[in-house]
């Protein structure tokens, strides 16, 4: 961008303030400025079928009085924040009394700590892990849930290569979990904080679609159904962080990333589809009722 | 429509902070209708940006304790939650954003021709601002849908004043291009 443009976007931001204000027509910015009339008048042109193409009219006041009235309700209805706060406290008391009970009772700390990470579900010892996973709050949430579901993906892998298929729901439905608490953690993130975490996660999700695919192609008929469901999962949140990323991205990067593959589809048959593509978009919310968040 | 910084903001937030309903309120009554209309600019149906505004209202307050304004005003703070809350709503109902608009009833006593050829028009220039690279069309909506100062509009967008008027002034050159690409006569 030369100093011209930037000159030519100044004078066209002027002349906009100065037509939304309602203080000058076109005609008059067109004869304020003569030598640049030439690009300026299709612009101002196109300014203005956009706003005549859009109404945004205001919000009805009996909607907006009505707004107040429920979000007053919510708001006295709900826990505020400084609890939940004290409740995760609590969580986390709990889930330490509950690793030094396990202590107390299986045995020396580090060898049920040892015992409790190697196992799988479906294992005794699986609780422990879980509540082992539960106490280390202190670390960067995002991260830990991305460990998470790395880890419950490990799970699934070993299950289905130990012959154990019965317990892989339990595996996946960790994975489902940890990725949903993601996707939701990342919705809750400032863009300025956001971009490169999101970059990383869906790399991550990518990655992991490829282990499911692989645990997919090797597992029985039995376990299909739920293998399938966990890589759709995994290929609609990929999308959303593509998309999150898309949205947020731009503000604080290059103009646009023509050049990024959308997330690709997922066949219905194991291994089969290699290199098909889809848009993001078109796959997301599937099996969901249209809905807002409720909180 | 969000034209100008309110100076109490702070005051408010702070008030909120401290479990003053009525501050909170007060911050609805501000901005409300700039969530609402900006709902509305990612063609989300009016009964539904009503509660996209109840949605952002009740995350803002639900988050408070974790804002701190530091130069990001609260209203850059809403709109942060409002597109979030719009992604949210776009990846579970599949939502076209800068989709068709519903139609209007035609004008009694004007010309249903010229009515008919207006709302093509109309049609044709909504459809080539969906095609346009998101950030031109935020900045779109922002400055010349919502008619938000460069200023806000920075410090909504994260960008310096100069690059939003630079986005702006591509993305009506690229509105252009496809405006005219798609109908030679406009």
């Amino acid at each position: 961008m030369d100093r011209s443009d930037h000159r030519q976007a100044e004078i066209l931001d002027a002349c906009l303030t100065r037509l939304m204000s309602g203080s000058a027509s076109v005609d008059d910015l067109l004869r304020a400025y003569p030598g640049d009339a030439a690009w300026l008048k299709p612009l101002l042109h196109s300014a203005r079928q956009a706003q005549q193409a859009v109404s945004l009219p205001a919000m009805p006041p009996e909607a907006k009085l009505a707004g107040e009235r429920r979000l007053q309700r919510q708001i006295r209805s709900r826990t505020p924040v400084a609890e939940v706060s004290r409740g995760k406290r609590l969580r986390l008391a709990f889930a330490l009394a509950s690793i030094a009970l396990g202590i107390a009772l299986l045995g020396s700390a580090s060898g049920i700590a040892y015992a409790a990470e190697s196992s799988l579900p479906g294992d005794n010892l699986y609780s422990i892990k879980q509540v082992i996973e539960l106490s280390q709050t202190a670390e960067d949430e995002a991260e830990l849930l991305v460990r998470f579901s790395e880890e419950r993906l490990r799970e699934a892998e070993q299950l289905s290569a130990n012959g154990r298929p019965q317990d892989l729901p339990a595996a996946l439905e960790g994975y489902r979990q940890a990725v949903e608490r993601l996707v939701g953690l990342a919705d809750q993130l400032p863009a300025e904080e956001g971009g490169e975490s999101l970059q990383a996660i869906a790399g991550q999700l990518g990655r992991q679609a490829e282990v499911l695919s692989r645990i997919r192609a090797e597992a029985p008929q039995a376990a299909q159904p739920g293998l399938l469901q966990a890589l759709q999962q995994s290929t609609r949140n990929r999308a959303t962080f593509e998309k999150m990323l898309e949205v947020r991205g731009r503000e604080t990067g290059p103009p646009s990333n023509p050049g990024r593959k959308a997330t690709p589809a997922i066949p219905e048959t194991p291994g089969a589809g290699q290199g098909q593509e889809k848009n993001p978009g078109q796959d997301q919310g599937r099996g969901r009722p249209p809905e807002l968040p409720s909180d | 429509m969000m034209t100008s910084v309110h100076s109490d903001d702070s005051r408010l937030v702070a008030q909120a902070k401290r479990g003053d309903e009525d501050a909170f309120a007060e911050l609805y009554r501000r901005y409300a209708d700039s969530i609402y209309r900006y709902a509305l600019s990612r063609s989300v149906p009016p009964a539904d940006a009503e509660d996209v505004v109840s949605t952002v209202f009740l995350k803002a307050y639900q988050s408070l304790p974790g804002y701190h304004e530091r130069g990001w005003p609260f209203s850059a703070y809403l709109y942060r939650i409002a597109r979030n809350a719009l992604v949210d709503l776009y990846r579970r109902d599949r939502r076209e954003i800068l989709g068709d608009e519903p139609l209007e009833r035609p004008e009694p006593g004007a010309d249903v021709d010229n009515q008919i050829a207006r709302r093509a028009q109309l049609a044709a220039v909504r459809q080539a601002l969906a095609g346009l690279p998101e950030d031109y069309q935020e900045v779109i909506r922002l400055r010349l849908l919502l008619e938000l100062p460069t200023a806000t509009v920075a410090v909504w967008m994260g960008r310096k004043e100069g690059a939003v008027r630079v986005l702006l002034h591509r993305a009506l050159q690229a509105l252009r291009s496809r405006m005219v690409q798609d109908d030679g006569s406009v």
